[in-house]
């Protein structure tokens, strides 16, 4: 058990030494793949740890010594709570703390989020394993129910996707992945997870009543799985409540502008206030419509962000011609600019689906969930070699990329990381700018803190500055890229809050690109 | 020490214990007998707590069995052939791990123990042999002088001389300790047992003094001028009654010094002689034990 326990303890500090030296060094295949590999091993040595410190002393059955001895229910189970935060989460502790002092984060910083990750790994996955190994009397028994539940999971969890994964309907798998309201679903999961383990734990300890405690359980997991489908509209109207600076968002407007004319495909750069892409899965057979909007209410140095936006196309019958989700949107007011930003909003429509309809005179409705941000603050780093420690940023450093068409940016955080970030490379002689790229991918949680491999939080970013096809040319180039700078402007959330644009008619034909 | 009232337990479908009702004295040695799926090993495992029944109650030192509590159990040794021991852990290594759970524990007399039993101390439960753990869980058991010790089927498997070891361990220890032990082994019992209860099916048949028992039990052989015949009404408390020539054999289960002989003759004519023999433990429960079977057949 000791040896064991050391060689959880050992994958975890290797593991941590791993991803301080693939920082250090800029991370090779041979050494991602190895820490992938430990992160697994890591994952798998805590639960099988945690599960045989449980099974010493194993609740179902009626043939543990234990059982007759004159031990407390409360002092069992304390014992091995202990046992689990001491000798499974110390050394993850321990670890995490290496990384963030290692990688010259503050003390009380390094401490704050391995603490904070720690309480995330006893929620979340600590707490449901040993409650899990309660409900089984050996490991090979704990192996097999184990196996069978992930099975029945990927399985289900499978179904759903393929059969909701793309729906518009009322029922959609996971649609706050990739969106700041992920949290949501996390948080639920995490809850069900903890609450589950909690019922568990004194069902089998205080109880030993194995058999409810296995039905409980399965319930349970249902209703996780069940937290998959937590439909958009209540989750982001939590995240609405939760808003920091609630209001803030009231005067922005969101209106169709037809007078901007159809959309012509960029030629080189495109421009500074029209970041247009599209979420996977739209592109492929899809054709693009570009709608013309006019953004109005943004204060100075703001930044809108549409976290979903949900598209509803109606026939002159009244029927539904289509319902989808668009394109991500991020509208940019840089000091003090003009009271409305024109931008173009691009949705998705497959191809089929165009051609039935993209003569009709549709009504275009079109429900906006989104996040205003403001500027925090602005920092510069220089774009080549770049190796700077940003206040509420972290540590970021900057090189080119492999095939040398874009500086790599990489920011590592202790804790918390920075809501989201514009970032653009600038030529400081001549003032001159790249387009600008929206670090985001935010999650609005109201709490910091994260179960994920180590303590650290890294993001990254890519800025161009070099079309390999030659049919871009940028401003900034790699010749100016001596005398350059990435400019980090830092965005903290203000609002959430929904717009709904109704266009009466609209003929989709008209709004394809040129 | 114990009182069960009307304990019922239910596996199932399948009534482990059907309303099972017993009291063991304190300073008794109270023998559970029983065959195989009797219900003896249920019994004490509800008792222990270690199975909750679905059913009545048991008290335990006074305390309901649902709530024993380890002031209860610290004044309980357990010693079963179904008892699972970290079979990683030493001997000495285990011993030295029960220790303070028991403030009254004497380590001169588990040294004694050990020695007596001779167990090898630097040996792991899981490398012990049946015998040696049965004997391993005795030697947990007895140092901390426990006021009730539950004996669940301990000669189980044991050969006769580790169950001579193991008896003598035992009995050495024994003291003013009250004794609950189960056992198909009545040879075992025998001599040890000062109360007996037979368990069959889930019900108990009977419970008494082991003197009551064995004083109410005789082996009577008739002698008939003639050749005899089973009788067609036979007296309640005559069991197994067979002719054999001009000999007539039973067993009567009420027996008393006076009167057999003009029983016997109101029952059977031509009678000789009458002679009654006291019977082993074994031969009364195998008794009992057949005649429930044709009861139940």
């Amino acid at each position: 058990m000791w040896f064991f326990a050391l060689a959880v303890a050992t994958i975890q500090f290797v593991y941590a030494t791993g991803m301080f030296i693939a920082w250090r060094t800029g991370e090779g295949r041979g050494l991602g793949t190895l820490l992938n590999l430990l992160q697994v091993g890591s994952f798998l040595g805590v639960a099988f740890l945690i599960a045989a410190d449980v099974h010493l002393d194993a609740i179902p059955g009626v043939r543990q010594d234990w059982l007759v001895r004159p031990v407390r229910r409360l002092d069992l189970l304390l014992s091995k709570l202990l046992f689990v935060v001491v000798m499974v989460q110390g050394p993850i502790f321990a670890s995490d703390l290496f990384q963030g002092l290692a990688n010259g984060f503050p003390f009380k910083q390094s401490v704050a989020a391995a603490v904070s990750r720690s309480v995330f790994l006893l929620a979340g996955l600590c707490l449901p394993v040993m409650a899990f190994a309660a409900l089984t009397k050996n490991t090979t028994e704990a192996i097999i129910a184990g196996s069978a539940i992930f099975a029945i999971g990927a399985v289900l969890v499978a179904l759903a996707a393929s059969l909701l994964g793309g729906s518009a309907g009322a029922i959609q798998f996971n649609p706050t992945d990739d969106t700041g309201v992920v949290w949501v679903g996390d948080f639920a999961r995490l809850s069900v997870s903890l609450l589950a383990a909690v019922i568990v734990l004194g069902l089998q300890y205080f109880r030993r009543k194995t058999t409810p405690a296995r039905s409980f359980f399965a319930c349970a997991f249902v209703v996780y799985l069940l937290t998959l489908l937590i439909p958009w509209h209540p989750a982001f109207a939590l995240q609405e409540r939760l808003s920091p600076q609630p209001g803030t968002g009231s005067s922005v407007q969101v209106a169709f502008d037809p007078t901007q004319g159809r959309f012509k495909s960029p030629q080189g750069a495109v421009s500074s206030n029209l970041i247009l892409s599209d979420r996977s899965g739209l592109t492929q057979g899809n054709i693009q419509i570009h709608l013309p909007l006019n953004i109005s209410g943004l204060a100075n140095d703001e930044v809108l962000n549409a976290d979903k936006s949900e598209v509803s196309l109606t026939g002159a019958d009244g029927r539904a011609a289509f319902t989808g989700t668009g394109g991500d949107m991020q509208v940019f007011k840089e000091g003090a600019g003009d009271a409305e930003t024109r931008v173009r909003h691009s949705v998705g429509i497959p191809a089929i689906t165009y051609n039935n309809i993209k003569d009709q005179a549709l009504r275009a409705e079109i429900r906006y969930s989104l996040t205003l941000f403001r500027l925090d603050a602005s920092y510069a780093i220089p774009a080549l070699a770049g190796n700077e420690r940003l206040p509420g940023v972290g540590w970021c450093t900057t090189k080119v990329d492999n095939e040398g068409d874009d500086i790599s940016l990489h920011c590592m955080q202790a804790g918390k990381r920075m809501d989201c970030a514009s970032v653009f490379l600038e030529h400081t002689p001549s003032g001159r700018r790249n387009p600008e790229a929206f670090v985001c991918g935010a999650r609005y949680a109201p709490y910091s803190g994260k179960a994920g491999p180590d303590a650290m939080n890294r993001f990254s970013g890519s800025l161009p500055f070099l079309d390999l096809r030659g049919l871009a040319r940028y401003p900034v180039d790699g010749a100016q890229l001596a005398d350059s700078r990435l400019v980090l402007r830092v965005y903290v959330v203000q609002d959430h809050f929904t717009r709904v644009l109704v266009i009466p008619v609209i003929t989709l034909k008209d709004w394809v690109a040129q | 020490m114990i009182k069960a009232e009307n304990l019922w337990k239910r596996f199932g479908r399948f009534d482990a214990l059907q309303g099972l009702s017993f009291s063991v004295p304190e300073g008794s040695a109270y023998a559970l007998i029983g065959a195989n799926g009797a219900g003896k090993t249920t019994t004490i495992k509800v008792l222990m707590n270690i199975l909750s029944p679905s059913r009545g109650r048991v008290t335990v030192l006074g305390a309901d069995s649902c709530r024993i509590s380890p002031r209860e159990l610290g004044q309980i040794g357990y010693v079963s052939e179904n008892q699972d021991m970290p079979q990683r852990l030493t001997v000495e290594e285990f011993l030295d791990y029960l220790r303070p759970f028991y403030p009254q524990w004497d380590c001169n007399l588990e040294s004694s123990i050990l020695r007596q039993l001779r167990l090898p101390s630097d040996r792991k439960i899981g490398n012990l042999s049946h015998g040696m753990r049965m004997k391993m869980a005795l030697a947990c058991a007895l140092p901390y002088r426990p006021k009730l010790l539950v004996l669940d089927e301990p000669f189980s498997g044991l050969d006769p001389l580790v169950r001579d070891e193991f008896m003598e361990g035992l009995l050495e220890q024994a003291g003013e300790m009250t004794i609950l032990i189960s056992s198909h082994e009545l040879s075992e019992i025998d001599g040890v047992a000062t109360h007996i209860a037979f368990l069959d099916q889930g019900r108990m048949l009977f419970e008494e003094s082991m003197s009551e028992l064995t004083g109410r039990f005789r082996e009577v052989r008739v002698m008939l001028d003639g050749v005899a015949s089973v009788p067609r009404q036979l007296p309640s408390g005559w069991l197994q009654m067979k002719a054999c020539g001009s000999v007539l054999t039973f067993v009567e289960t009420r027996y008393k010094e006076d009167g057999l002989g003009e029983r016997v003759r109101a029952v059977v004519a031509g009678v000789c002689n009458v002679d009654a023999k006291p019977m082993t433990l074994r031969s009364i429960f195998t008794t009992l034990a057949r005649a429930a079977r044709d009861a139940g057949a």
